[in-house]
């Protein structure tokens, strides 16, 4: 049985953002974008928590918790703007977005 | 009484004033109070938060200027009275920062608030600038937060004051961070949204974004990391420099070929972040901090201010682009004036802010020693020279067509003699920014 070191929980949160950022750059669905966003913010929580408990102190901890705040309100913005655009558009594709090219 | 608890306290009360006569009288007399705060020595108030010298008169430029703005605000603009009173708060306590914790919470701030602000729709156009902006600005959080993640891996303590690091671990963290905000600088390679969203949203909003937000980031950006880079080598230093350069010749270039006015404003606004960043690399200057200061307070009064002329000019005679503005300085001298005089100041003519911003600044990259980064910042100088000197030509040696008369509002015109002045003001009177520092 192997033992789950700070190691592992570092490699899942790099994972996570890696996975988030190739989504941000490939994804063409706004909302899933706007999901790989999501990843990409909270897999950093992952690495914040286990430093926390890696080193015995509280400030990673506190420090998740700030940006799950953070998060939330990007979610609660950003799907607000989400909705404007499709009531503007009907559309939610990257690509629908050409009205200034060059 | 606290300056941030003023502003924090004024937005909130702001949306329950509905008169929109009421309602900037509210914000005006807030922001006097605030000033009159400062002047008293009152800062954010809070741990982690401290007031210098340096940041005083900054926050006393970011006072003046939202005022302006708030004087420039249609009927229909109601919530961008509470947001900017927001952007206010946020960025004294972004400008008073002295630990990586409070940097990066407040950068927080600053930017979910900008998405508020560009959230206030009236077309599809917008909406798309709005969206570009929020990925961007989304991106650049992650990158900042992964930044912090592993400078708390490295096991570097994000509560101290003073940011220095040995470890190589540490270093790359930092400069992580350093790429996140370069994004809100516009900096290039992430300057793509900037050009977009400056020229989609309205031109109120690019004006905030642009001006106060851009110059607020910048400026607390050096205050954290300045001991940092004092402490680099020579590599990330030519790195810093490099980016500088190719940020400024991308954004002049850019603009030279563009018709639209705002897009035009949009790259220049990209060409000053790569100005901004030779104080960055010019770190070991004692002159550096005086030379980004004096650059972020000539640029927040000139660019807010032709962004704001540019508004007026689209709401009244539907100028857009450069063929539209031909014949401007006939009929309306008074606008063709004031907009000449920021777009002078923005390509750097003396007796102007923007000439000893950018003398000033230069100066201190010379000291430091990057001679090539001063030349090729100087063939710039002289290249964007090129078209704000076009867009001159357009206002007053073209044949006029049919044209109204501007009949602005007596406030607006109010507001754009407050930056008028700012710009005036600190381009002959150069001595309260040297004074600050010594």
């Amino acid at each position: 049985m192997m033992e789950i070191t700070l190691n592992h929980y570092l490699i899942l949160s790099t994972l996570l953002f890696a996975i988030g950022l190739i989504g941000v750059m490939r994804r063409k669905n706004l909302l899933m974008l706007f999901f790989a966003t999501e990843i990409l913010l909270n897999s950093v929580n992952i690495a914040f928590a286990a430093i926390s408990h890696y080193y015995g102190d509280l400030t990673g901890q506190m420090f998740a918790f700030f940006v799950i705040a953070i998060a939330a309100s990007e979610v609660a913005v950003g799907l607000g703007l989400l909705i404007i655009w499709f009531k503007r558009t009907n559309n939610i594709d990257l690509d629908a977005m050409t009205s200034m090219r060059g | 009484m606290s300056l941030f608890a003023l502003l924090f306290g004024g937005a909130l009360v702001s949306p329950l004033i509905k008169n929109m006569a009421l309602l900037k009288l509210f914000a005006l007399l807030i922001l006097l109070w605030s000033g009159y705060a400062l002047s008293q020595g009152a800062g954010v108030g809070l741990v982690f938060f401290e007031q210098s010298s340096y940041v005083r008169l900054f926050e006393a430029v970011v006072l003046i200027v939202s005022a302006a703005l708030i004087l420039h605000l249609d009927k229909e603009d109601h919530g961008t009275i509470t947001q900017l009173l927001f952007i206010a708060a946020a960025s004294m306590a972004l400008l008073e920062s002295t630990t990586l914790l409070s940097f990066v919470i407040t950068f927080e701030a600053v930017s979910i608030i900008s998405f508020v602000l560009v959230s206030n729709i009236k077309d599809a156009t917008q909406a798309e600038g709005a969206i570009k902006m929020f990925f961007a600005g989304a991106l650049a959080s992650g990158i900042i937060l992964f930044g912090l993640g592993l400078f708390a891996v490295s096991g570097h303590d994000f509560n101290a004051s003073a940011l220095s690091v040995d470890d190589t671990f540490g270093m790359i963290a930092l400069f992580i961070i350093l790429i996140g905000i370069f994004y809100k600088l516009t900096i290039f390679p992430m300057h793509t949204w900037a050009a977009d969203t400056y020229a989609q949203v309205s031109h109120t909003n690019a004006a905030i974004l642009s001006a106060i937000v851009k110059t607020v980031v910048a400026l607390a950006t050096f205050k954290i990391f300045m001991p940092f880079l004092a402490q680099l080598g020579e590599m990330p230093i030519y790195l810093l420099a490099a980016l500088a350069v190719i940020t400024m010749t991308l954004g002049n270039i850019l603009a030279l070929y563009q018709k639209s006015i705002a897009r035009i404003l949009a790259y220049s606004s990209i060409a000053h972040a790569g100005y901004m960043l030779i104080p960055f690399a010019a770190v070991a200057s004692t002159y550096a901090p005086t030379g980004l200061l004096y650059i972020a307070v000539a640029y927040i009064f000139m660019q807010s201010a032709v962004f704001l002329v540019l508004e007026i000019l689209r709401k009244e005679l539907e100028i857009k682009t450069l063929d539209d503005l031909k014949g401007l300085g006939q009929k309306n001298p008074l606008y063709a004036l004031l907009f000449t005089v920021q777009l002078f100041s923005l390509a750097g003519i003396p007796l102007l802010a923007g000439f000893i911003a950018k003398a000033v600044a230069f100066y201190a990259g010379v000291d430091a020693g990057l001679w090539p980064l001063i030349m090729i910042a100087l063939l710039n100088s002289a290249l964007s020279v090129g078209y704000y000197a076009w867009i001159v030509k357009h206002i007053y040696f073209d044949e006029a067509q049919t044209k109204g008369v501007i009949t602005g509002r007596f406030t607006a015109l109010l507001g754009q003699l407050i930056l008028l002045g700012g710009t005036i003001y600190f381009g002959v009177i150069a001595a309260d920014i040297f004074g600050v520092l010594s």
